[in-house]
């Protein structure tokens, strides 16, 4: 499954078991993120354990945040679900709030890791 | 008109080096200029950077502090914008549709958007800037988290103090007609060191 944007794309590649959001994402509200929702949570059911790339998600809107925290709330529903966040520590807006889903779901597996290219200042 | 302030909102002071962009009513409503929100917080984002260019300086630390500092202007500033947009409603009161200014002080800087909205839309954002600024955010962020319909009123203003540390004030304008121009003020303290 694959949505795309003006500047931003979610693809679930179930191959390898991981869903990649990437770009700006930078939409209205619920309605307008409900394509990317109904896309994690696709995602959700059809690999365990589950990889959310976010290497490449450069901006996360607050709405962004909250479908973010609604599909981690759903993911914890069930015990047995592995889900590992694959996150960028260059990317400012990933280092400031993807610890608090975290809290949200302690089970969430947290990489951190530097982007290949360091963002231009 | 009656005039409210909720926090320790700092007035305009037009001596400080700073920058204004006005939306002015127009060919669109305001409401279906949204893409220009990351437009205009990513050129707010650069034109503030500018100021904490360390020419002089190639220490990798500081350098990533200045992108820090320029990203969360950008988050921030996006995120004024987006409520000021999502509660804005073009009024005879307000000739200007939405106004965004960035002041840079030596301490830091200070984002204000300004926006004309219905008193029922304000009811409810005074009722959270009152608790934003008197209970604890961490609770208040998790409390909002765990509550999560999706939606994401109030999100916003929450994830601005608590994952950006930015302070927030605001001023409401209230018209005779019920309508009210409401300022939301967010100051980001600058401590360049990391």
């Amino acid at each position: 499954m694959r949505v795309t944007g003006e500047n931003y794309q979610a693809e679930y590649d179930e191959k390898v078991g991981t869903i990649f959001l990437r770009g700006n994402f930078r939409l209205n509200g619920l309605e307008e993120y409900r394509p990317v929702m109904d896309a994690l949570l696709e995602a959700l059911a059809g690999s365990n354990p589950l990889t959310v790339d976010l290497m490449k998600l450069d901006f996360l809107n607050s709405s962004g945040i909250a479908i973010l925290s609604k599909f981690v709330l759903e993911a914890r529903k069930s015990a047995s679900t592995i889900l590992i966040f694959s996150a960028n520590e260059d990317i400012t807006w990933q280092s400031k709030s993807l610890k608090n889903l975290q809290r949200l779901m302690p089970s969430l597996e947290l990489n951190f890791q530097c982007s290949p290219t360091t963002p231009a200042a | 008109m009656k005039s409210r302030l909720i926090g320790n909102f700092r007035p305009d002071s037009d001596d400080t080096e700073h920058l204004s962009v006005v939306f002015s009513k127009g060919r669109l409503p305001v409401k279906h200029r949204w893409r220009n929100n990351g437009l205009t917080a990513d050129f707010v984002a650069n034109y503030a950077s500018t100021f904490l260019d360390p020419r002089d300086s190639d220490d990798p630390r500081k350098l990533k502090r200045i992108r820090e500092i320029k990203d969360s202007v950008s988050y921030v500033a996006n995120e004024l914008l987006e409520n000021g947009l999502k509660y804005h409603e073009d009024s005879d009161e307000d000739k200007v549709g939405l106004r965004l200014r960035c002041e840079i002080h030596d301490d830091g800087l200070i984002l204000n958007v300004s926006n004309c909205a219905a008193t029922d839309a304000v009811a409810a954002l005074e009722a959270l800037a009152r608790e934003l600024l008197v209970r604890d955010v961490t609770e208040l962020y998790f409390e909002k988290l765990e509550r999560n319909s999706g939606e994401s009123a109030g999100l916003g203003l929450i994830t601005m103090v608590h994952d950006y540390q930015a302070q927030l004030a605001w001023r409401l304008l209230l018209h005779e007609t019920g309508r009210v121009t409401v300022w939301t003020q967010a100051f980001i303290a600058l401590p360049l060191e990391c």
